[in-house]
């Protein structure tokens, strides 16, 4: 249903706008939060067998008094036919300029916002309770937190990691100093650790890089506020990451390349719409983690957990990314000449 | 007063730690349940 509700809204909103320029922004941020997942993947790959290693080896599980009552509520549909569906609906309400459809998932997407402020995230730190009250019951838990506390490190250092590659291929592509839009991104950076929200700290992103002398002003405009919304390398970095641990921790082995890759790729999709509430990337990837890596309850307990404990990292690199993201539009759109282009677009 | 997400969430793992370890088969059940439901209606 999140993931429905986000991309068809996204794709209808979008679309609407459609043109070169946009097409751009989003395929660049796309490929880049894709290419900044495979890189977290191989580096998880290599990296977190060494230190999962204790948990694997912790005691066995003890048994627990099962739950009093057990309801199942399957989804409605499954991941890929709800990305598809969101997909058909968000283009053809766009093409067929149908104001109501439009109207109707843009504002099906508002209230699954609300229930996901309203509902879903106070209810968090009760489900965390839950999962880890199970956990210390039945003895997992210190290996549990030690692979988490090398794994939060890990991910912190890989998303520092990344954006000093984000600004070096920037720097390349545009021929420009990079270190002057680092700079001026810094207190977009800031901003984002202290609120952990997109959406808040873009009038901060947006005008620092209207201070950028090499940025044309009409690029920034464009496309600070829609990367904000649609480039969320640093969250998908972490998902990845967390799914490739957790897998480990969980199933005791690493979820095939293969299997990583459909997911990185789906999970691209996915984050293009997953922006507006907390933890939103975590909560609309909980189908693909399901679908794609088979995940049960105490699997995506244990993501949404550690996902919400660097929330705030997550969140300032992609803001701080959206900078790298400016310089390489700028680059092919920015010109003088391109500029009349630019306005027709937005 | 107000708390942020991630004291919330601190406390709930707090809470949560000290329930399994020291809080009686019930509460663990009930635990367990909150899980199961809670789970389920957040992949819903």
């Amino acid at each position: 249903m999140i993931i429905f509700a986000f991309v068809a809204a996204s794709i209808a909103e979008f679309s609407s706008k459609a043109g070169k320029l946009l097409s751009f922004t989003i395929g660049i941020s796309y490929l880049d939060t894709v290419i900044a997942c495979m890189l977290a993947a191989a580096a998880a790959y290599v990296i977190v067998p060494s230190f999962a290693l204790q948990a694997n080896q912790a005691v066995e599980a003890a048994t627990i008094g099962a739950p009093f009552v057990e309801i199942g509520i399957p989804p409605i549909m499954g991941i890929i036919s709800a990305l598809v569906l969101a997909i058909i609906v968000g283009m053809a309400s766009s093409w067929g300029e149908s104001k109501i459809l439009s109207g109707a998932v843009i504002e099906f997407r508002n209230m699954i916002e609300h229930v996901i402020k309203g509902f879903i995230v106070p209810a968090i730190p009760i489900f965390i309770a839950c999962i880890f009250a199970g956990l210390s019951a039945k003895g997992e838990l210190f290996g549990t937190m030690s692979v988490f506390g090398k794994m939060l490190v890990l991910i912190l250092i890989l998303q520092v990691v990344w954006l000093f590659i984000e600004y070096l291929v920037a720097g390349i592509v545009s021929k420009q100093n990079p270190l002057i839009m680092f700079k001026a991104m810094i207190p977009a950076y800031l901003t984002a650790m202290g609120t952990m929200s997109s959406a808040v700290t873009m009038p901060v992103s947006l005008k620092q890089a209207r201070t950028v002398p090499f940025i044309n002003k009409k690029i920034a405009d464009f496309v600070m506020p829609l990367c904000a919304n649609v480039h969320l390398s640093g969250a998908a970095m972490t998902l990845t990451i967390s799914a490739i641990t957790v897998s480990l921790l969980t199933k005791g082995s690493l979820p095939s390349v293969a299997l990583i890759i459909s997911f990185i790729l789906i999970l691209g999709v996915i984050e293009v719409g997953a922006v507006g509430v907390p933890g939103g990337s975590a909560l609309a990837a909980i189908g693909i983690l399901q679908s794609t890596l088979g995940f049960g309850e105490a699997e995506i307990g244990l993501m949404l957990a550690l996902f919400m404990i660097q929330d705030s990292f997550g969140t300032a690199t992609n803001i701080s990314g959206d900078g790298a993201i400016a310089m390489i539009v700028n680059r092919f759109f920015g010109k003088e000449d391109d500029e009349e282009a630019t306005i027709k677009e937005k | 007063m107000k708390f942020g997400l991630i004291p919330k969430l601190l406390l709930g793992l707090g809470v949560g730690i000290i329930i399994g370890f020291y809080g009686p088969d019930w509460m663990i059940r009930f635990t367990e349940t909150g899980n199961m439901l809670l789970g389920n209606l957040i992949k819903f």
